[in-house]
């Protein structure tokens, strides 16, 4: 092979690429040190978590790192060319022609006062002699190759007017439209739910096949990165630790951060009482306070002073890999055993019933001004958010609520704390039907006994108020303890619980990291001995690293006050992980109930189904068999009748599933099926998980 | 619909825009090294961080000035606000004893400029603290409820703005008569909607945040959430536009003062000033009478709004 | 959307209507001084108290109120124009007429005949300066707001702050100063009656140029605030990033966004407008709707308010809601939900 056809194969070369932020407080190195060379025709990964500088290296092949951020050593060259010698002209020759970027927020990407075919057509229109016509005929053929229903409308639309999951294929569309050799794709499905992000997903995988394009793949999600990439680097702390193929990385895995991020995660395979989450300790370094040596030696358990903390710390090949790189000292002497069962917990017999739902529903009324509404008179609407919830909660159990979004599973949070009320329906909680109570005319007692953990950390704390006031309100409300000076020392203990230092109770939020904020809210909602805590979406919102410590603390304090646990989530790895039973729902109904590991095998509902399939897993070796769900998820406020998910059911069976609601069938295991399938027929499918051997 | 088109408005008359820092980091704590500071040490600290806008520094020396000389006025002037001096009719500008001059009738310009400015400084912030307690009140209620309450509060306040505030100033002083106190029950007036409206689209934008759920799910009042959870962290922009309208306030009662329905004469105020001084503009030498009060009155109103402007370039860069 | 216009000219006649009750029950509070008002300074109070009579001022407000709504929409006849009361006064329309906003006591003239070509004075006056303001603080937030923190772009910020900051009433002053006693360039007055000295033109350049540097800096910073806040979108990036001229960046993806904001700011400038109008038509003896209120106003001549009133909120809730109209139709978010 001569050099000439070898530069040929290279689409993408960086090289010891640095980039800074120039700010207030002077330069701030967001990516001291890359490098990374893309063949023709692959797909790369880049994985790693929030702020370790992965969209900057994005951004920066772009040549777009706004009026503050700068290239300060290194290159960049694509196809041959260096980029930073390119005059402003030829930047915008590449840029949405050779190399294409899909965003993390499609809404926010498009331009939402002009329609979708205005800003798709201009793509070919100042890449190419192409008279509009032409253009737009193009525009309609790419939009049918994302698979866009009824593309020569959506092009006179405006982008608020589709679907997130068709916004993105827009994106996608317009990236492809002038068949870039380099596409860029920053988190593009982590807006999305789970199974439009699958389709997504395989889309991505059919263009890239379809067009030999060159994917960079940008993602905190390992389960992504393993079904659409062949190769990985995983970054830290604005540097590149370990890259490899993917069996490299997964099943060699060399540096001590990517097996701890392995750890971090759940895997389908083992719950709570089976092994312990292992979050990775300390927090990341900001970038100008970045210690000598290795970046991530202060968390790592096999830092050794003197080795790891002196000077600049090379990328090196293992072994004889041409692939296989990892920036490690002691990459050697390292013998890393992944953690066992060291969760050691054994099931607890079932305490007594502290919730019990029956057959309750949530509707939203809403008026319909509209001339139409009016001249039918029909403006009033109902909602349904929730229709027949049916299940129970025992003491000291973890129940996990399941479903994408608009699945009805805030509404239902709502109406157990008492934020709205039940339209019909019970809810006996501890011997009270709270459903018809609003929280301002429940008891002291009643709302004591249930607390709330929110999902997202920057808006759970008020950024006015110091932790401890925050803390010590509950408990003076609550009437736990009424003397300050006692007030402050069970702040001091509920910290301790949380394990965070005393000192934090003077703390404001804008103090603290999202991991602590969470650790507070945790505090907060047990401060006053709940006997029922809905934790809504606790961790989404967080890091891997700092997901599992949450996750181990909410374990913890719980099993500690043997408190039950409603915990709700659109995770299955992490609802798997830790719930004992779980309830799938779907359009404002449980479609399915039972305990944890009966869902995950056989029988399966539809949904459920599709849902399992969707999973992204970090795991190389597990394949999903692969079932994909037609069209949009229907408005709420005009669900289907008969069964709710007949119009994208995979297995539907006719008329029947559009014009009754079918019954709730118990299966031999005791869980629920809501589905017109005889469950003889529903046990039948083989399961979804298998590993790649047993496939073989 | 209107609520869309009046929040937008007053979005970008409060821009409060979240500015990414690329450098922020996930799971970092992007100002561990500032320490907590109470009371004194916390204002010096924030007083402190005005250095960083020129804008604000200027603005708060205007404002400084004038608010001296108004608290001491006696000792500052050599002459009664309504002293005529019948030895000097309208002396020009560094004459003996008078060294911005006297009016046509004799009166030291100096002193009435100084005792002036303590009737706009003490007649603007009264009527503004009227107004925000109003306002904030009315916001408040309308943007935390909802509802009819809130239905209710924003068609009145529509029905005030859509007045053009002069014709009810015009109104209500010619029928209740000129006095400080009319001045600051019509700026009450006209500034209260305006500023519920802001109010209520702040705690629109706090009432769903999580922290408010968590007060209303251990079950805190109303009042309460308003006032603890929601009234600080609405702080922030409310100050901006204070100091905004504080200024604009400024202004009003200068109009007023110069359309005769301000202060009943001969008490001093700034706008009648500049009223008397305009008729003689036109005459040679005699232009001074209404520019030196002019030239006071825009002063005072730029160092607000510099202040203005300094606090938000402040607010949205942290 | 055709119930959205109903329901926003329901709302509009309603704030009307209580802003004209507000208006008449704050002039006509003290029934006595209705007559007096009316009468003038020199009326014996054996007039006053035919009048009074004649008037039925004894009856409760809101039955006073609903005569003189009844005599704007033409269904009962002035009774100032009676000619028992011996007022002289008489309206070539007769007395009972649609729109009739009755009679004058101060210009002695039907109020139609004073309000309307008043008003269209006026309206060339704020014609013109809206006609300069809008434009030019359009060019001028946009090219600034485009490129934060640019030279061009701080020194606008601050003469923003600065024009705004100068109140009409002072602005005048510095103004007359220049042009009128130094230049000798200007008249100082624009009475719009003699032209031989200044024309028309001439007459109309200050007053103009206050309303102007007044209104400038305040929609200017305001188009700016929303230019800059749009350049920092995320499909401004896109729209780079697809490789676009930077051009076509701003006309066709920035330009449309950032103006959708300031333009209910600009339609709201129209009550505000008002104010300054007022001011500048004082200083300037320009004869328009603001002097001519802010005279009957001082002089009590209450149907004169009344009718002025009634007519200016009318042109503010109007603006309004053609402002609210616009913004559908700029924002297709709101246009199609």
């Amino acid at each position: 092979m001569t050099d000439q056809s070898h530069d040929d194969d290279i689409v993408l070369e960086i090289e010891n690429l640095g980039i800074s932020y120039f700010t207030r407080i002077g330069e701030i190195p967001a990516v001291p040190d890359f490098s990374l060379r893309l063949k023709r025709g692959e797909s790369y990964g880049l994985v790693g978590e929030s702020g370790c500088g992965k969209s900057t290296v994005a951004m920066a092949i772009m040549n777009y790192l706004g009026s503050n951020g700068g290239i300060v050593n290194g290159r960049i060259s694509f196809e041959g060319r260096d980029m930073s010698t390119m005059s402003e002209e030829e930047l915008r020759e590449i840029r949405g022609s050779k190399i294409a970027m899909v965003y993390q927020e499609p809404m926010s990407a498009l331009n939402p006062s002009l329609t979708i075919g205005s800003q798709l057509k201009e793509v070919l229109e100042f890449h190419e002699e192409i008279s509009s016509q032409d253009a737009a005929a193009r525009c309609v053929e790419m939009l049918r190759d994302v698979n866009m229903p009824d593309p020569e409308n959506v092009m006179n639309r405006y982008p608020h007017q589709i679907s997130g999951g068709q916004q993105q294929r827009v994106v996608i569309a317009m990236a492809m439209l002038s068949n870039p050799s380099l596409l860029l794709l920053d988190e593009p499905t982590t807006a999305l739910d789970v199974t439009v992000e699958a389709t997504v997903i395989d889309l991505i995988a059919d263009l890239r096949k379809k067009y030999n394009t060159t994917l960079l793949y940008i993602s905190h999600n390992l389960g992504l990165i393993v079904k659409v990439c062949d190769r990985v680097g995983v970054m830290y702390s604005g540097s590149m630790v370990e890259e490899g193929t993917i069996d490299e990385l997964f099943k060699q895995t060399k540096h001590p951060y990517t097996f701890g991020l392995f750890d971090c995660i759940p895997t389908l395979g083992a719950d709570k009482h089976a092994r312990k989450l292992e979050p990775i300790p300390g927090q990341v370094s900001l970038p100008h306070e970045r210690p000598p040596g290795c970046s991530f030696g202060p968390r790592c358990k096999y830092f050794k002073p003197g080795i790891c903390d002196q000077g600049h710390i090379p990328i090196e090949h293992v072994d004889t890999s041409e692939t296989h790189r990892v920036r490690c000292l002691r990459v050697d002497e390292i013998d890393h055993v992944a953690s066992t069962g060291a969760g050691g917990e054994v099931a607890r017999d079932e305490g007594e019933v502290v919730l019990d739902i029956q057959s309750m529903s949530k509707f939203y009324e809403i008026t319909d001004m509209s001339l139409a509404a009016i001249m039918k008179g029909e403006t009033r609407h109902y909602v349904k958010a929730n229709e027949h919830l049916n299940f129970n909660a025992n003491r000291g159990r973890t129940i996990a609520i399941v479903g994408e979004s608009g699945c009805g599973k805030s509404t239902f949070a709502k109406v157990l704390t008492g934020l709205e009320t039940a339209t019909e329906g019970s809810i006996m909680f501890q011997g009270t039907d709270i459903g018809p109570i609003p929280v301002q005319k429940r008891d002291q007692k009643m709302i004591r006994a249930l607390q709330m953990v929110f999902q997202n950390p920057d808006g759970t704390l008020n950024p006015s108020h110091s932790v401890g006031y925050c803390i010590g309100r509950v408990i003076k409300k609550f009437g736990i303890e009424t003397d300050a000076a006692k007030i402050r020392d069970r702040v001091g203990e509920m910290l301790d619980i949380v394990r965070l230092p005393k000192a934090f109770s003077t703390r404001k939020p804008r103090q603290l990291s999202g991991g602590q904020k969470q650790r507070i809210a945790v505090a907060r909602a047990f401060a006053g001995n709940p006997s029922m805590v809905i934790a809504d979406e606790p961790v989404s919102a967080l890091d891997v690293s700092v997901q599992a410590a949450v996750i181990n603390l909410l374990n913890d304090v719980q099993k500690q006050y043997n408190t039950t646990l409603l915990f709700i989530s659109h995770d299955l790895s992490v609802v798997r992980f830790i719930s004992d039973e779980i309830v799938v729902m779907y359009l404002g109904q449980i479609m399915e109930a039972g305990a944890s590991d009966k869902i995950f095998s056989p029988p399966y509902h539809p949904y459920t189904e599709a849902l399992l399939s969707a999973v992204p897993i970090a795991d190389p070796d597990i394949v999903q068999k692969r079932i994909r769900l037609e069209g949009e998820m229907p408005s709420v406020m005009d669900p289907p009748t008969g069964c709710r998910f007949s119009t994208r059911c995979p297995r539907y069976l006719g008329k029947i599933c559009d014009e009754k609601e079918p019954e709730n069938q118990v299966s031999a295991d005791g869980h629920i099926i809501k589905c017109h399938i005889p469950l003889a027929e529903l046990s039948e499918v083989e399961p979804i998980f298998n590993t790649k051997e047993a496939a073989e | 619909m209107t609520e869309n088109t009046n929040e937008h408005a007053d979005v970008t008359e409060t821009p409060v825009q979240q500015v990414a820092n690329p450098t922020s980091v996930g799971d970092t704590v992007t100002s561990a090294e500032q320490p907590d500071r109470q009371g004194l040490a916390k204002l010096f600290y924030n007083l402190g961080l005005l250095r960083e806008s020129p804008a604000a520094i200027i603005g708060i020396i205007i404002l400084g000035f004038w608010v001296f000389v108004a608290v001491f006025a006696e000792l500052l002037t050599g002459y009664g606000p309504n002293e005529q001096d019948y030895t000097a009719f309208a002396q020009g500008p560094l004459s003996a004893g008078h060294w911005l001059g006297t009016d046509i009738l004799g009166r030291d310009i100096w002193s009435r400029l100084a005792y002036g400015a303590r009737a706009t400084l003490i007649i603007a912030p009264t009527a503004m603290a009227c107004a925000y307690f109003l306002g904030i009140l009315m916001g408040m209620l309308a943007g935390y409820y909802g509802g009819w309450i809130d239905n209710v509060i924003s068609r009145v306040s529509d029905i005030i703005l859509s007045f053009p505030l002069i014709i009810l100033f015009i109104v209500i002083i010619s029928v209740f008569g000129a006095s400080a106190l009319n001045i600051i029950i019509a700026v009450t007036l006209a500034a209260s909607p305006g500023i519920g409206r802001i109010v209520r689209g702040l705690t629109l934008d706090l009432r769903n945040l999580e922290y408010v759920s968590a007060a209303q799910i251990r079950g805190e009042s109303g009042l309460y959430i308003m006032i603890v959870e929601l009234l600080p962290n609405a702080r922030g922009p409310l100050i901006v536009d204070a100091c905004l309208r504080m200024g604009y306030t400024v202004i009003t009662i200068g109009i007023l003062g110069f359309l005769g329905l301000g202060l009943p004469p001969p008490d001093p105020d700034w706008g009648g000033m500049v009223s008397d001084g305009s008729v003689m503009v036109t005459v040679p030498g005699m232009a001074y009478m209404a520019i030196i009060p002019a030239i006071a009155i825009s002063s005072l109103v730029i160092g607000f709004n510099l202040l203005a402007d300094g606090l938000r370039e402040i607010s949205v860069r942290d | 959307m055709a119930v959205f216009v109903l329901k926003r000219l329901l709302m509009m006649a309603l704030t009307m209507l209580v802003a004209s009750f507000l208006v008449f029950s704050l002039m006509e509070f003290t029934p006595g001084n209705v007559a007096s008002k009316t009468l003038g300074p020199y009326a014996t109070q054996a007039q006053k108290d035919i009048l009074y009579e004649k008037l039925q001022l004894g009856d409760p407000l809101f039955v006073r109120y609903g005569r003189w709504l009844g005599v704007l929409a033409g269904g009962i006849p002035d009774p100032l124009q009676d000619p028992e009361l011996g007022l002289d006064f008489e309206d070539p329309r007769g007395d009972q007429y649609f729109g009739n906003f009755g009679y004058s006591s101060k210009y002695k003239l039907p109020v139609n005949d004073v309000l309307w070509p008043r008003l269209g004075n006026t309206l060339i006056l704020a014609g013109i300066a809206f006609g300069i303001i809008v434009p030019l603080s359009l060019v001028f937030g946009v090219l600034s707001g485009m490129r934060e923190g640019s030279l061009l772009d701080r020194s606008l910020s601050y003469t923003g702050i600065t024009l705004t900051s100068i109140p009409e009433f002072a602005s005048a002053v510095f103004l007359i100063a220049i042009f009128v006693l130094s230049l000798g360039w200007l008249p100082g007055t624009a009475n719009m009656q003699n032209f031989e000295d200044w024309s028309w033109a001439s007459q109309m350049i200050l007053p103009v140029m206050v309303l102007v540097l007044y209104d400038f800096g305040y929609v200017a910073r305001m188009v700016r605030g929303s230019m800059v806040e749009v350049m920092t979108r995320p499909y401004i990036r896109t729209a780079i990033l697809k490789g676009l001229p930077y051009k076509t960046v701003i006309m066709k993806h920035a330009l449309r966004n950032a103006l959708i904001a300031p333009f209910t700011v600009i339609l709201l400038q129209i009550p505000f407008l008002i104010t300054g109008v007022v001011v500048t038509e004082t200083v300037f003896s320009y004869p328009g709707f603001g002097k001519m209120l802010l005279e009957s106003a001082s002089f009590g001549d209450i149907t004169m308010v009344e009718a002025a009133t009634l007519v200016a909120v009318f042109i503010a809730v109007s603006t309004q809601l053609l402002g609210d109209i616009g913004y559908m139709y700029i924002n297709p978010r709101i246009r199609f939900t």
